[in-house]
């Protein structure tokens, strides 16, 4: 598949202190990828250096195509970006700071108003269109930046911390904008920290730690690599003790427990083994009533991940 | 407002769309309203209680006048360029200019919507009090054509001023700030201008010899208007041809504007990323020499130049100078920390066997000082056979590599303070600098004026260390001095270079281990 974005030994530093390592990442087109890190992982100077508001110390980076340190226009038009910190134009009223962005990316001048229109009734704020950016709560302001990400219609969005500081209605709001975003195909990078959200919405996920990406790719490769052995438990209806010879025989498999009827083991390996213990059991006449394995989420991988159980 | 316009100045559009709001148009019109009344009511009340019986109303009216052009002036030459740069110190300040940043709007594209919309409020103030300034010119009988040469005058220094703004705002708001505060000195040469320039108005015929500089001043060209009587010349001598002194003034502060606007928008664009050649500083230095030639030049048929040079010499010895100063503040621009260097050091190793460009701005400063000398040796080359100065060619020659020697003696000496002191380096630099090399010239100017030998000669130690020591060369009364000050300059040149090349390499790999002993 087509890389959106790709980076080469990026490297960044600041002062004496490196933000970014030498960072190599692929995100394959139409992905929204979440950037997953602590503070000071080096997430935020990533997306700038992509959106082009800061340049690389070495290493270089494409988005769609346009190198972002020798063609920074190209890659302004292909990118929507929306930073963690930021300030308004407080004077100006919401329509004229979205018909303003509209201008700068050179958006033709006829599509401005009815694309203005659009954009204002996706984020709800089609109210507001007429009132200064001063009498915006957080909420609305969050969302008005995300049009003005979206007024060029970009190929990629780069959305740093894009649920931080809104309460928990504004963040509902702003993740079904999210949701509605995934269907549009566009290449999405989204960084934050509240984890939970993050994994209803990416596709892909990278994790980010002292400036070197530790683990990247789809939530299930990512999963699996982080899960190493799970554990495992099989109830059956009864006799537990010669099931758990069966399973003992199958190498991915190392037995842990058994009490009463349930059996617990660690699965080494992928999740096709346990589709194999199962058809063996059945095979061999025992009952299974259910199988529960433990499936990681975004909160675990990240922690097994930064506790360096994972290479 | 027409989306048609706002198409070519986003910029402008924005900055109008707000201040033009039909509520604020009226606020900003009737306070213009009102100060146009208080300058009538004042002129009135100090008629009325003056001990003149009989006061011409052409007298009245033409200080009504004034007083008009006088709040016209504050409107365009004071408060539209600190308008115009106050929104884009704000962009920083307020931190909106990350999205300006990733905008694809050229960087001159947005100075110069911020250049013409920043001021929306006080275009509308300034047409409001037109009728005031129409009426009061039309009674005191004052051509109309003199009306639209001051608003020209107006209008081209609001131009010159806001684009000196800007690019002393990209200067001190860059990414690496030490080094833009250096450029807080070159802002202290605006005021020297206007404080110099107004000196010929108060020193009566000896201050008509200095008349043509006088057009460096913008309130001067204006006062030739609106006081004849102070300057009556209006002509200046420029490769010993007279010109009328305002088109060149206008063309002089559009020439000059133009630069500062370029120079500004370059600086933006590096913020936003890009990268630019220090190539735009060797072709100003081009021009500034081709600009004072043209001012030194003396002819019999040009009376009351700028400086009255007698000698060729003297014309070589004041380009010298003045080159000086231009190498030593392009010196300033360009120092850069370590932070700024080491893209281009890593971009250096990368390529091994290959250089990374020399001439880029972010590589080491010495380079681009390699350069300016280079178009300054080329330059007095040029002028040396076009003009045949006098002076030798043996005194030429020596006057130059000393000239070298200390702009790249001092060079060094900068990278290498940028280098040690990392976050205030330029302005500790700058002090050290001050009690090293400019204490010590002022105080032998000053004991040379006494004409104490014995101090002066025990002085001549610290004297091979100022920048100066170039002119004290070539003084016939300083025997043997050229050899000993190119000796100590050029082993001080060494030591600085050697010191500087271990500085830099060990400043890479130091920050290298320290950031390793951060992230590891």
């Amino acid at each position: 598949m087509r890389c959106a974005i790709k980076t080469e030994k990026l490297r960044k530093e600041y002062d004496s202190v490196v933000a970014l390592k030498s960072l190599d990442m692929e995100i394959p087109e139409g992905e929204t990828y979440g950037l997953i890190g602590p503070n000071g992982a080096g997430k935020s100077t990533l997306l700038k250096l992509l959106a082009t508001a800061i340049k690389p110390d070495f290493g270089f980076a494409l988005v769609e195509d346009a190198n972002i340190e020798t063609q920074p226009i190209e890659a302004r038009k292909k990118v929507g970006f929306m930073p963690d910190f930021y300030a308004l134009y407080e004077q100006v009223v919401a329509e004229d700071f979205l018909t303003y962005f509209a201008l700068a990316y050179g958006v033709s001048r006829e599509s401005i108003p009815g694309l203005v229109d659009k954009l204002l009734a996706d984020v709800k704020l089609t109210e507001k269109r007429k009132a200064n950016i001063s009498e915006l709560s957080r909420g609305m302001r969050q969302r008005l930046v995300f049009a003005k990400t979206l007024i060029h219609d970009p190929p990629v969005l780069l959305l740093d911390e894009p649920l931080s500081g809104l309460d928990p209605k504004a963040r509902a709001e702003m993740i079904e904008i999210l949701r509605e975003l995934r269907k549009t195909g566009k290449t999405v990078v989204i960084s934050s920290h509240i984890l939970s959200e993050l994994s209803a919405l990416c596709t892909s996920i990278g994790i980010i730690e002292k400036g070197e990406m530790k683990i990247a790719g789809t939530i299930d490769e990512v999963r699996q690599a982080a899960r190493g052995s799970g554990k495992v438990e099989i109830e059956l209806i009864s006799n537990a003790a010669p099931a758990a010879n069966i399973i003992s025989g199958f190498e991915f498999a190392e037995m842990r427990a058994v009490v009463g009827n349930t059996i617990v083991f660690d699965l080494q390996g992928d999740r096709s083994g346990i589709a194999l213990i199962n058809e063996a059991l059945v095979q061999s006449g025992f009952g299974v009533v259910s199988i529960s394995d433990e499936r990681l989420n975004l909160e675990d991988i990240y922690f097994k991940v930064s506790s360096h159980e994972v290479q | 407002m027409k989306l048609r316009f706002a198409m070519g100045l986003p910029e402008a559009w924005r900055l109008l769309r707000v201040s033009l709001r039909p509520s604020r148009m009226t606020a900003m019109a009737v306070a213009s309203c009102f100060i146009c009344f208080l300058i009538i009511a004042f002129n009135y009340v100090n008629i009325e209680f003056s001990k003149e019986q009989h006061f011409p109303a052409v007298l009245f009216y033409t200080r009504i006048a004034k007083g008009m052009f006088f709040y016209q002036l504050i409107l365009w030459v004071v408060a539209i360029p600190v308008y115009a740069s106050g929104a884009l110190s704000q962009e920083f300040s307020q931190g909106t200019w990350v999205f300006q940043k990733t905008t694809p709007q050229p960087a001159s594209k947005l100075l110069l919507g911020k250049l013409l919309g920043a001021g929306g409020d006080m275009y509308v103030a300034s047409f409001a009090g037109i009728p005031f300034l129409a009426f009061s010119v039309l009674k005191c009988g004052m051509p109309i054509v003199d009306v639209f040469i001051v608003f020209s005058i107006f209008i081209c220094l609001s131009i010159l001023l806001s684009c000196f703004c800007f690019f002393l705002i990209l200067s001190i708001f860059s990414e690496n700030k030490q080094y833009g505060n250096s450029w807080i000195a070159f802002a202290v040469l605006i005021p020297l201008i206007l404080i110099y320039s107004s000196i010929p108005v108060f020193n009566g015929e000896y201050g008509r010899n200095f008349c043509s500089i006088t057009f460096l001043s913008p309130v001067f060209v204006i006062f030739t208007k609106l006081y004849p009587e102070l300057c009556p010349l209006n002509k200046i001598c420029f490769y010993s041809t007279k010109f009328p002194l305002i088109p060149f003034a206008l063309l002089f502060y559009i020439g000059l504007a133009f630069a500062f606007f370029k120079a500004a928008a370059a600086r933006m664009k590096r913020l936003a990323s890009e990268t630019t050649s220090c190539w735009p500083t060797a072709v100003l230095m081009i021009v500034f020499n081709l600009f004072f030639v043209g001012f030194l030049m003396n002819s019999p048929s040009c009376e009351n130049c700028w400086l009255n040079v007698d000698q060729d010499d003297g014309v070589f010895y004041t380009l010298t100078f003045a080159n000086l100063v231009f190498i030593y503040l392009a010196m300033s621009q360009h120092t850069r920390s370590i932070a700024e260097i080491r893209p281009w050091l890593y971009k250096f190793d990368s390529q091994r066997n290959k250089t990374a460009f020399f001439f880029r701005d972010d590589a080491p400063m010495f380079f681009t000082i390699i350069l300016l000398l280079l178009v300054f040796i080329a330059t007095s080359v040029v002028f040396h056979a076009v003009y045949s100065v006098r002076v030798s060619t043996l005194d030429s020659l020596l006057f130059i590599s000393g000239f070298l020697l200390l702009a790249l003696r001092d060079a060094l000496f900068f990278q290498g303070a940028g280098l040690i002191l990392k976050k205030s380096a330029l302005q500790r630099a700058a002090i050290v600098y001050l009690l090293l090399f400019i204490a010590p010239t002022i105080l032998f100017f000053k004991m040379r004026d006494v004409g104490v030998g014995r101090e002066r000669q025990n002085f001549f130690g610290f004297i091979d260390l100022t920048p100066l020591t170039a002119f004290a060369a070539l003084d016939s009364s300083f025997t043997g001095f050229p050899a000993s000050y190119i000796l100590v300059n050029g082993l001080l040149t060494a030591l600085f270079g050697i010191v500087n090349f271990r500085l830099m390499s060990r400043a890479k790999a130091g920050i290298s281990a320290i950031s390793a002993k951060i992230n590891d």
